[in-house]
């Protein structure tokens, strides 16, 4: 029947999409918990199946209603998604622990380790803020959109995580980070 | 300090790049293909709704009418004692039963669904998880006068007991994760893993939904989606009736307008479908459906049929075998010969009223409760089933 076979194509075209995008959500993710593997693993897990739902808007850019750009759209979709966790969790939960996953490399492990625990510090907010500013590379704009805020809220909050980062890991990330 | 400020920026974008070579989630695959399960999920979970409650009453409505030796087939769960002590003081009166429709595929006893079921009528893929999709309330009053019926919302928030709050259908699976880990970490394998972890689900579901309509669960029941439809099958065309015609190839749901008879997929597919329902295609209009649904099961039990014919009523305890779970203490059987009002379909059905939060719900402390125990305002129906969006 034709509505199986468009079913199939669909479940495959996401399939495909899901894993060229999964890598770098799971980055982006990581960074945001502040290193929890696992809940970044349940963010990007939310995050795909929320695309999926979404998929008809997607694969049809152009339409009114549709998703121009896919692969940003879920990395909006993940940002917006861990504000909500922490939104919904923080009136009843503190922060838990961070656990930072053991990675592979010995100079890269201490960069990741350092790095994280140093994001863990800071609120959920401005973490977010500070991860696509320097992970994601997006613009104060961008950013202001992403995380529903004005853009100078933004800017002042990225100005506060910075300054926050630096008393922390300046010289660190001086010596770790490869020139 | 080493730098100026935009010395340290570029530093620390640097930092994020080099921080994230090899990194990746522990195991991609198994990502992917619980993104892509919980994707199918969520969106026939907008329109997924079992009515274990349906199917439960509609058996101990036809027990009823029986002499059975033993009450009813199925398994008995100590959930129930579990969770007394956390329960609110009892009402002054009446009896309080918790009805769950499990979102799963595997029966009560943990094997899995027939293939044929899985992949074919059932519209359902084929992800390993229990949801406790369809959580109703009944109250009896006592002397079996006309019964409550309170439909829970799945997306209400109810308390963890450890200070977070989840979503009601997530109690159950939560719970039952985590004992799962636990009893793993034990040695416990096969169905005896799944039964016991299913027990926490069902004492953790319990407790929260006693503390959140402030009454306690005197008795309990659950069905499984494999064991509906099997139900369904035994009890024959049941009567529901449409106010739109629907035609959802999500669930497979297929009806004209006005009245039909439901085989066992459309059945399922009747209490199931949200995409395309008239109205705002929320989980709430799923509890009508589902209200609606169970109104004709019991219509059907009651004009007969299925009653008598020894075949039907043979099937059906069979289904029941695997697929239902009852308090230990209890005898749905019993109880509706107790209270006959409600086996002749005189009840007030009603759903939680909610308030939304983002995408979780609340309730109000104390409504469930309310409701429970009012007067009914409006004539208990009786006789035709009601036409529904």
């Amino acid at each position: 029947m034709g509505a199986a076979r468009r079913r199939a194509a669909f479940e495959e075209e996401f399939a495909a999409f899901a894993a060229a995008r999964s890598g770098q959500l799971y980055r982006s993710a990581f960074f945001l918990t502040g290193g929890d593997a696992h809940l970044a693993e349940d963010l990007v897990q939310d995050t795909l199946s929320r695309m999926y739902t979404q998929w008809h808007r997607l694969h049809r850019p152009g339409w009114a209603g549709g998703i121009e750009n896919a692969a940003g759209y879920a990395q909006t979709v993940l940002v917006r998604a861990f504000l909500t966790h922490w939104r919904r969790r923080s009136s009843s939960e503190l922060p838990s622990q961070v656990l930072p996953e053991p990675p592979a490399r010995e100079r890269d492990q201490d960069l990741r380790l350092v790095l994280v625990n140093a994001l863990a510090g800071l609120p959920p907010r401005d973490r977010a803020v500070v991860v696509l500013r320097y992970w994601e590379d997006r613009s104060i704009e961008e950013t202001a959109a992403i995380v529903k805020d004005s853009s100078a809220a933004v800017r002042s909050r990225c100005t506060r995580a910075l300054a926050r980062l630096r008393a922390q890991l300046g010289s660190e990330l001086a010596e770790l980070v490869a020139p | 300090m080493t730098g100026g400020d935009e010395e340290f920026e570029t530093r620390l974008s640097a930092a994020f790049g080099q921080a994230a070579v090899g990194l990746g989630p522990a195991e991609p695959v198994v990502l992917l293909d619980g993104a892509m399960a919980a994707g199918r999920r969520r969106k026939r979970g907008r329109r997924t709704v079992l009515l274990a409650g349906a199917m439960t009453l509609a058996v101990a409505a036809g027990a009823s009418a029986l002499t059975l030796p033993s009450g009813l087939p199925g398994r008995t769960s100590g959930a129930l004692a579990a969770a007394s002590a956390s329960a609110p003081p009892p009402l002054d009166h009446g009896v309080t039963v918790l009805l769950v429709g499990l979102d799963s595929t595997t029966d009560a006893q943990g094997r899995p669904a027939p293939a044929d079921l899985r992949s074919g009528e059932l519209h359902i893929s084929n992800d390993d998880v229990d949801t406790a999709d369809t959580l109703i309330l009944l109250h009896i009053p006592p002397g079996g006068g006309s019964a409550r019926q309170l439909s829970v919302p799945r997306d209400v928030l109810v308390d963890t007991g450890d200070g977070g709050q989840v979503t009601v259908n997530k109690v159950y699976t939560r719970a039952e994760a985590v004992e799962t880990t636990r009893l793993r970490g034990l040695g416990v394998t096969g169905p005896d893993l799944r039964w016991r972890a299913r027990e926490a689900g069902r004492t953790a579901l319990i407790r929260s939904v006693q503390q959140l309509a402030g009454v306690p669960v005197d008795h309990f029941a659950e069905i499984s989606m494999t064991g509906f439809y099997r139900v369904a099958q035994a009890v024959g065309p049941v009567p529901v009736c449409l106010n739109h015609a629907v035609d959802d190839h999500m669930s497979g749901a297929r009806l004209p307008a006005g009245r039909s008879q439901l085989g066992p997929a459309q059945a399922l597919a009747f209490v199931r479908q949200r995409h395309g329902i008239v109205g705002d295609g929320s989980d709430l209009q799923r509890t009508y459906r589902a209200q609606a649904f169970l109104a004709g099961v019991l219509q059907k039990l009651r004009s007969g049929g299925v009653l008598a014919d020894p075949a039907r009523l043979s099937t059906l305890y069979d289904a029941l075998k695997d697929d239902l779970v009852v308090d230990q203490g209890w005898n749905p059987a019993d109880f509706v010969r107790q209270v006959p009002a409600f086996a002749q379909g005189r009840s007030t059905a009603s759903t939680l009223p909610i308030r939304w939060q983002g995408e979780a719900a609340a309730a109000k402390q104390g409504e469930a409760k309310d409701i429970l125990t009012a007067e009914p305002t409006t004539a208990p129906a009786g006789g035709e089933v009601p036409c529904v969006d």
